[in-house]
């Protein structure tokens, strides 16, 4: 079975795959918002999603995330799939409990990581809407013409990359709440 | 050289504490459950993060990498994580000393 989500809360993410779980779905895999389930027994895991800390590590980018799978793995969970840089581990739930980030500092980190990744994101969604904004300008300063088909175009396609580049700020501002909330105490 | 001193977090603690002998991470993890009565169960994120930053500040070394076992990498505290854990013991036995005192003072 296939579901379409978009996340960018990833304990969102996770109460959704247990609950899936819960119905007798284990997710398997994952690719551009579209997630994979297979039939599982139901709550036979628990999952996590993971956005492993690299930034510091130096060397061969595969050989640093297969030893990261690895160190995951040697406590008993099961590595399912990665998509960039966010990866999703499940254990089964029979083996007990299964967190990935167990002190408020480290669970902080792991929210400015995201944070930084959707930063990176909205800063060039920006660019391209003020790149889309200055050729609107020039089109109508120096081609103005009464072809309305062309011109909605155009306003649409400003509208549509102020829209992201918002929508993604609003993500921003929402991390940034839960990392203070973490950071004094709920 | 003297860095600026701040507490210790648990897992940094239990972490220093598990590596007084060579110990790879999941060891790391069963050493503190035990240490704990099973109360601290460092998940692999957090220890994977911590880990890290020890063996940049230079408190803890690799010690072993062994290719071929699932077991891998071990790890060693250095003279400076002794030090390191030498000094929040210390600070940690006047926080006890002074709530003793302070709590039992009115008995």
């Amino acid at each position: 079975m296939r579901k379409f989500r978009l996340y960018y809360d990833k304990e969102k993410e996770e109460e959704w795959l247990n609950e899936m779980c819960r119905k007798g779905w284990g997710m398997t895999n994952f690719f551009l918002g579209f997630y994979t389930f297979e039939p599982c027994a139901s709550g036979e895991y628990t999952y996590q999603v993971d956005f492993p800390d690299f930034q510091r590590k130096k060397g061969n980018r595969d050989q640093i995330k297969r030893e990261y799978i690895e160190f995951v793995e040697a406590t008993g969970a099961e590595y399912v799939c990665s998509w960039v840089y966010c990866m999703i581990f499940r254990k089964e739930t029979l083996k007990g409990n299964f967190k990935l980030y167990t002190d408020t500092e480290s669970e902080i980190k792991l929210f400015q990581r995201f944070r930084r990744l959707f930063l990176v994101v909205d800063l060039i969604e920006l660019f391209l809407c003020m790149f889309q904004i200055g050729n609107y300008i020039n089109y109508i300063n120096h081609f103005w013409s009464p072809n309305l088909g062309e011109n909605i175009l155009m306003v649409m396609s400003v509208f549509i990359s102020c829209a992201i580049t918002t929508v993604v700020m609003i993500i921003i501002f929402r991390i940034t709440r839960k990392i203070n909330k973490l950071k004094h105490g709920r | 050289m003297s860095e600026k001193y701040t507490a210790m977090t648990e897992a940094v603690y239990y972490i220093l504490l598990s590596l007084k002998t060579p110990n790879h991470g999941y060891g790391i993890i069963q050493n503190t459950l035990a240490l704990t009565n099973g109360r601290l169960e460092l998940g692999a994120g957090t220890l994977y993060g911590a880990v890290n930053t020890l063996l940049e500040r230079g408190w803890i070394r690799l010690y072993s990498e062994d290719k071929h076992s699932r077991k891998k990498k071990q790890y060693l505290i250095t003279k400076q994580g002794e030090y390191a854990l030498e000094q929040e013991v210390q600070r940690l036995e006047e926080l006890l000393e002074n709530g003793r005192k302070i709590l039992h003072s009115g008995e």
